[in-house]
């Protein structure tokens, strides 16, 4: 199409050449805003997805660091019971020195590390995916369009002369000059006119608007490109982080029942031992700890289930952006992309003819 | 009540799913022996036997514990080159950003070049 081939030609020579140039940044601007739609609505249902996988990802985070110190805490609590316990016996001597933790403080680091990764993969991709058209790119493209504008209208009047092509008039002022001398009145009538700058500020304003779109579209071009891979590759991971945690919570629900009961038990056979000296005030006392205990450890039991069905809700949500990102792939989006392709290369030809006048 | 069955030798950890399973088994038995007898004798008895299978499940449970730890530790490399790639698209959307504004940058320049050129 010849408009595409050259379109600052036409721009120049043209009878009306702010219509002229209206008319092209309307169109192409136009072509890009409807290659945008098409990206930006992938990118968008994309961005919905990554926004519940944040959802989904903060109880996880917070419960699960959470349900590392209470059992932690329990299985230390069963430490101090299994001490009185052992206190006593003739073999082996209790020694304070020999007690383990049930997991060691680089344990728990690595888990939180592997968690707070996570958490900043899923803010990278929901930012990246929310949204393109920040202030800032607005602001350059703006300021470009201005600069271009002014360099455009500094130019035209050179190659129009170059060109013998004739500026369009924007403004035409009659001037009469009255002169008087003794007697004699003159009078002189003239007239004077304005160059209309080349580009107005309404097509000044299309010009930054199409750059806008036009690195809207690269953007967008880019990461519809370069995110779904990253996705699909993330998603076997959060499968492994997904069967380690629901590991963890296995093992810790399982080292938690046993640690509430072994707490239990010693309490309870203290109670019935008939060689504690307890009065009966601290004895019901002790005696009322029992249910207490057994509260603690129902609480403890039912965060453990609501973190593992934060886990599968995790697991679910990202392979449901996996799909999502897959989807972006199709045949038909390639040749659409090629399409869109087609369309910034028009655009690239515009602005790099404006450029050189 | 009769005395309850000496413990077993310490089992090589991990333990196999199999003697886990028995190891638990036979810990909800001493479990449910304890919950029904208030006698200070038969008590003793059973929760002595209770805490040694009771050790042998948990230091299973910190052996897969600390195995779980070393996944993770690979699993935190492989998720840091994630991010490291998301960076790097996250630079590349930001240089187009600057791109335009540097195209601006340039052509404010050649104008007000062309200003203080005469006959331009």
């Amino acid at each position: 199409m010849k408009c595409n081939q050259n379109p600052c030609a036409v721009w120049i020579s043209g009878p009306h050449p702010h219509r002229r140039a209206t008319t092209l940044t309307r169109g192409l601007t136009a072509v890009i805003f409807s290659s945008l739609l098409l990206i930006t609505g992938c990118l968008s249902s994309l961005n919905k997805r990554a926004t519940a996988l944040a959802a989904a990802t903060a109880p996880v985070v917070d419960q699960a660091a959470a349900a590392f110190n209470s059992a932690s805490t329990i299985h230390n609590m069963r430490v101090d019971y299994d001490a009185v316990a052992q206190f006593d016996a003739a073999t082996p001597v209790y020694n304070p020195r020999t007690i383990q933790p049930l997991m060691s403080d680089k344990d728990i680091r690595v888990r939180l590390a592997v968690l707070a990764a996570f958490q900043e993969y899923v803010k990278s991709v929901v930012a990246i995916t929310n949204g393109t058209d920040s202030p800032a790119l607005q602001a350059a493209a703006k300021s470009a369009g201005e600069n271009l504008s002014n360099l455009g209208n500094a130019l035209a009047p050179s190659v129009e002369s170059a060109l013998g092509i004739a500026s369009a008039a924007a403004s035409t002022t009659p001037t009469t000059v009255t002169t008087t001398s003794g007697s004699t009145t003159t009078t002189t009538s003239s007239t004077s006119s304005t160059a209309a700058p080349a580009i107005t500020p309404t097509v000044q304003n299309g010009i930054s608007t199409a750059l806008d779109a036009l690195a809207q579209f690269l953007i967008n071009r880019k990461i519809g490109k370069k995110l779904p891979p990253i996705i699909l590759a993330m998603d076997p991971r959060v499968k492994t982080l997904c069967d380690l945690l629901e590991s963890d919570i296995s093992i810790l629900k399982d080292q938690e029942s046993r640690d509430y009961d072994f707490i239990i038990d010693q309490q309870t056979l203290f109670l019935r031992e008939p060689s504690n000296k307890l009065d009966p005030e601290q004895r019901r006392e002790q005696i009322m700890k029992l249910p207490e205990i057994v509260r603690q450890e129902k609480a403890s039991t039912q965060r453990l289930t609501q973190l593992s069905a934060a886990v599968d809700r995790l697991e679910v949500t990202h392979h449901a952006l996996a799909i999502e990102a897959k989807g972006n792939n199709p045949e038909s989006l390639k040749s659409k992309l090629g399409d869109l392709e087609a369309a910034g290369s028009d655009l690239g030809n515009l602005y790099s003819s404006l450029s050189t006048h | 009540m009769s005395t309850p069955p000496p413990p077993p030798p310490s089992p090589a950890i991990p333990l196999t799913p199999d003697l886990r399973s028995a190891y638990q088994g036979l810990l909800g038995k001493l479990q449910t022996a304890i919950e029904n007898t208030a006698d200070p004798g038969a008590l003793e008895a059973l929760n002595s036997s209770r805490t040694n299978v009771d050790n042998v499940l948990t230091k299973d449970a910190e052996y897969r514990l600390a195995a779980n730890t070393a996944l993770y530790g690979a699993l935190l490399q492989q998720i840091s080159g994630t991010n490291d790639e998301l960076k790097a698209l996250q630079a590349q959307i930001l240089a187009i950003s600057s791109g335009i504004s540097t195209f601006g940058d340039i052509l404010g320049a050649i104008d007000k070049l062309l200003t203080l050129i005469p006959g331009a």
